[in-house]
């Protein structure tokens, strides 16, 4: 399946190549837990919320695919 | 200067530093007052916590009632706490205690107390 | 004090320093300096009870001190600070906050303004949870607490530069008897901008032991500092030693202890992964608004800047010591600091002087909208800014305007003296700051505020008056801050909606709406556009920062069902609210009390003529492209949003013939979403509280109904 990962804000600074976003073909059932430890190596200590497709989704959510997931940082404004 | 230095893997868990330490500086038995602390691995061995003086404390004190004496050893001023606890938070060993009973927080100031009731040699003096 | 021979004490009131009783005093101190009363008030239980402390004793008093017909500068209106009955405490961050209210002379309406620094806490543990100032000082005076002591006093004492880097400093050697002493000092002052525009704010001071120097913060929203001015005050100092973590005598000391220290372990091990508040302050904020169109440059046309690059980073130029709170136990410690800055323009130039910030609305306001990506620049005219005592937002986004004024031909050099007002021009911004601060040339026009200038600017030099209203960035008569929100529908309410003014601290919802799409629909928005008004009043009405709460966040934050209320902190703020007060309060009943004064803000705003329907309304530029040049640098957006929100092809069309429609979509948008809100918060289409709202609130005093029942 082909799911897209966007870490929002300086979240990008953690992910090895520094893009916009992430285009991953994954084989098999995948946690965003499992996606953003174990495919990048990133810290999930840094990372406030998820959001795919709008939706708060948690750690254990195994996306479907075409799903895009937003990764964010803690955004309060002002 | 010279700290507590710890080799956990001689500790038995006897508790007698803490005992010690609590006894030196409030006159009591109460382990939670002790700056010096053993805590249960789930393997059955121990950790030992105590300060080494790293200056994390010092920094985070909003205050500047925790200094660095020339000898090197941290000590806090009791007198110029606001018990704001940043230290406690902060210290990255865990070594910065409060003790619901006491206003200001408080930690090992390397006096060697315990150290001398060691019966297993796992905490000594040592020239750092 | 060697110079009390040139002290003159005018009144001297003389109090029992009293013991606060879970976070309350239960009195304010009041002081007419019209005819030098001052006297002790007592708050009643029931006043207490609906108004809660901070911004709702400010509102409260105020109310009775004013009337509809009352301007900024009669002798009437009140400057009220209060924090509340959590402030003070040391052991969480961002818990000392002071809330100033008063009639602004921008708005001509309520303004609040929170402010860090030391003033509020020591105030309270001076036994006073509020500070009433009502009339006007013959000659500039000081207002002095000693809360050691017990006295009040209001004196004239040698003055000289009132400018705040100046005055903070001397006020604070001259009532302070050591350097040790110094820390037990705060100072409330301004600076001549105040005296000279209608954008003057208020620096309270806090001493930083670790640089030996004067720290400011800043009320700086509405033109609170010009009240202070007209009253002819030059500071309020308070004096209270032997600060403790037990002087609100909480009921339950234990749980505010555990919370603290629970947070603090948070914010050491979480704010290195996340935001890095504590290396980076605020200024965190620039890349990500830059990268996600949010950025305000050349007054708000466009939200991004290959220049933006250059003023992101400001890690490098902060002088770091591990504690940069405005008040004691603030691990978060936002107040950034640059040192030894060589100033290069204005009155004193070739100094080297401490620079406190810069935020990111700063940064925004006088950087980027103005089209400067210059870091020195936005350093020395947030100096400027603050020791002049202007807002730097007003100041920023009031400049932008004039900017775009003048490459538009409506201002020309003969207007303003010869300045050349174009974007990107640095010199000219400072020349601009300078003159209003001193009332010169055409800094005595750019001083009023945009609502002011948009009418002199169409009466005096034939300006086409609805292109002004579309590009001057103001709502209620108070300068938006720095946020671009064409494509937030949820954030253009927020802003517009906000009872001060478009201020973005009742709402900011722009990621929520934007880049995450939580809130698509009216009624999503409408929700998002109830609770975080009231979450984020509650923090004013307790003596709280906003910061704490969600620019950090534990580390199972993500698995919670609302990760964007950061429940674990909601559950901490109950732990302190209720561990200070002996209160068993829900979230639910903390949005009940908020809700209660933000309705009696909104019917203070009916009673000063704005808290209608169409004091509401937003310019142009907050919602959509103006201009063609705004339009053209993002076609593709705005033709796709054509062709799939609106239905109608672009393709043919005149860029002008686009704008028109896009308008018109994005302006009943809007409509809709107000009356979407007003519905969820219980008021009329109009925009009015209903009688049974303000009931069920307990904000259903007789004079409120009278007032209300007039415009239903």
């Amino acid at each position: 399946m082909l799911i897209t990962l966007r870490p929002i804000g300086h979240l990008k600074e953690l992910f090895p190549a520094n893009q916009e976003k992430y285009e991953l073909e994954l084989s098999g059932t995948w946690t965003i837990r499992n996606i953003v430890t174990k495919s990048f190596d990133v810290d999930p200590d840094s990372i406030s919320g998820i959001v795919v497709e709008g939706k708060h989704r948690k750690w254990d959510y195994e996306p479907k695919s075409g799903d895009e997931i937003l990764l964010i940082p803690p955004l309060g404004g002002g | 200067m010279k700290i507590v230095a710890k080799k956990p893997e001689l500790c038995d868990g006897c508790g007698i530093c803490e005992e010690t330490c609590a006894q030196a500086w409030f006159k009591e038995k109460d382990k939670e007052k002790s700056a010096i602390r053993i805590m249960d691995n789930p393997n059955g061995d121990f950790n030992i916590v105590v300060c080494d003086h790293c200056g994390e404390c010092v920094d985070v004190c909003p205050v500047e009632a925790i200094k660095t004496a020339k000898s090197g050893i941290v000590t806090i001023k009791d007198s110029d706490c606001v018990e704001c606890y940043s230290c406690v938070g902060f210290c990255p060993k865990g070594a910065m205690f409060k003790h619901p009973e006491e206003p200001v927080p408080f930690k090992c100031t390397s006096c060697g107390k315990c150290v001398k009731e060691c019966p297993t040699g796992a905490i000594y003096m040592e020239e750092v | 004090m060697s110079e009390d021979q040139a002290r003159k004490v005018i009144q001297t009131f003389k109090y029992e320093p009293k013991r606060l009783e879970r976070g309350y005093s239960d009195r304010t101190l009041y002081v007419n300096l019209s005819d030098n009363t001052v006297k002790a008030k007592t708050i009643s239980e029931e006043t207490k009870d609906v108004f809660i402390g901070g911004r709702g004793y400010g509102l409260y008093y105020l109310w009775q001190a004013v009337t509809g017909v009352t301007k900024w500068n009669d002798p009437e209106n009140e400057i009220i600070i209060s924090c509340g009955p959590i402030a003070g405490i040391t052991q969480y961050p961002g818990t000392g906050k002071s809330i100033v209210v008063t009639l602004s002379p921008t708005t001509g309406t309520v303004i609040d303004s929170n402010v860090g620094g030391y003033f509020g806490p020591f105030m309270k543990f001076s036994g006073w949870d509020a500070l009433e100032v009502q009339g006007k000082a013959e000659r500039d005076v000081v207002v002095y607490i000693d809360g050691d002591k017990g006295v009040v006093t209001i004196e004239e004492v040698p003055l000289g530069d009132l400018n705040t880097h100046v005055l903070a400093e001397r006020l604070t050697d001259y009532y302070s008897e050591s350097e040790n002493d110094k820390k037990n000092i705060s100072v409330v002052s301004t600076g001549t901008g105040a005296d000279n525009s209608l954008m003057g704010m208020l620096n309270f001071s806090f001493y930083d032991r670790k640089r030996k120097a004067v720290r400011i913060k800043q009320a700086g929203r509405g033109g609170i500092g010009s009240v202070f001015r007209d009253k002819n005050i030059a500071a309020f100092v308070i004096k209270f030693s032997n600060v403790n973590g037990d002087l609100n005598n909480p009921a339950d000391k234990k749980r505010i202890n555990d919370t603290g220290i629970k947070m603090h372990k948070e914010v050491a091990s979480m704010d290195p992964k996340q935001n890095n508040m504590r290396k980076r302050g605020t200024t965190m904020l620039t890349p990500i608004a830059n990268d996600n169109d949010l950025l305000p440059v050349c007054n708000f046309k466009f939200g991004t800047h290959p220049d933006a690059v250059k003023i992101t980073k400001w890690e490098d130029k902060f002088c770091h010591t591990g504690s940069d709170g405005c008040w004691y136990g603030c691990t978060v410690g936002c107040a950034k600091v640059v040192f030894g800055f060589e100033l290069r323009t204005g009155p004193y130039k070739g100094q080297k002087v401490l620079v406190d910030g810069p935020e990111y609305e700063t940064i925004g306001a006088v950087g980027s909208n103005v089209g400067v990506f210059d870091r020195d620049h936005i350093l020395e005219c947030n100096f400027y800014c603050d020791t002049y005592g202007i807002d730097t937002i007003s100041f920023g986004t009031g400049a932008a305007f004039i900017m775009e004024c003048y490459e538009n031909g409506i201002l020309n050099k003969d207007i303003t003296g010869g300045l050349e007002l174009n974007f990107g021009n640095r010199e000219a911004v400072m020349e601009l700051l300078h003159q209003i601060a001193g009332g010169e040339g055409f800094g005595k026009i750019a001083g009023q505020g945009i609502r002011k200038m948009k009418k002199i600017f169409v009466e005096q030099y034939g300006a086409n008056s609805r292109f002004l209203e579309d590009i001057g960035m103001e709502a209620k008569g108070l300068e938006y801050s720095e946020y671009i929100s064409k494509e937030s529908l949820a954030q253009q309410a927020g802003y517009g909606m906000a009872n001060k003014g478009a201020q973005h601290d009742e709402a900011w919802l722009i990621f929520m709406d934007t880049v995450l799409k939580q809130i698509p629909t009216f009624e999503d928005k409408a929700e998002a556009l109830h609770f975080f008004p009231m979450f984020r009043t509650w923090f004013g009405l307790v003596g709280l920062c906003k910061l704490p709460w969600n620019d950090v966040v534990p580390a199972n934050n993500a698995d919670t069902d609302e990760p964007q209320k950061v429940p674990e902190h909601v559950e901490n703020y109950l732990n302190l609210y209720n561990g200070v007060t002996g209160k068993e309060a829900t979230i639910d009943d903390i949005l009940f009390e908020s809700e209660a004064v933000y309705n009696f803000q909104r019917v203070f705003n009916l009673k000063m003529g704005v808290g209608k329907r169409e004091h509401d309304s937003i310019p142009y530029r907050s919602v959509g492209p103006v201009t063609v040049e705004e339009y053209e640098s993002r076609q593709e957006r705005y033709d796709d949003q054509l062709k799939d929100l609106i239905g109608v092809d672009p393709s043919g069309k005149s860029t002008e013939e686009k704008i028109k429609v896009v308008r018109e979509y994005r302006e009943k948008q809007y409509e809709i979403l107000v009356d979407t809100v007003y519905k969820r918060r219980g008021w009329t289409d109009q925009g009015i509280p209903t009688l049974d709202t303000l009931k069920r609130l307990r904000v259903d005093f007789p004079d409120v109904v009278g007032l209300v029942k007039k415009h239903l």
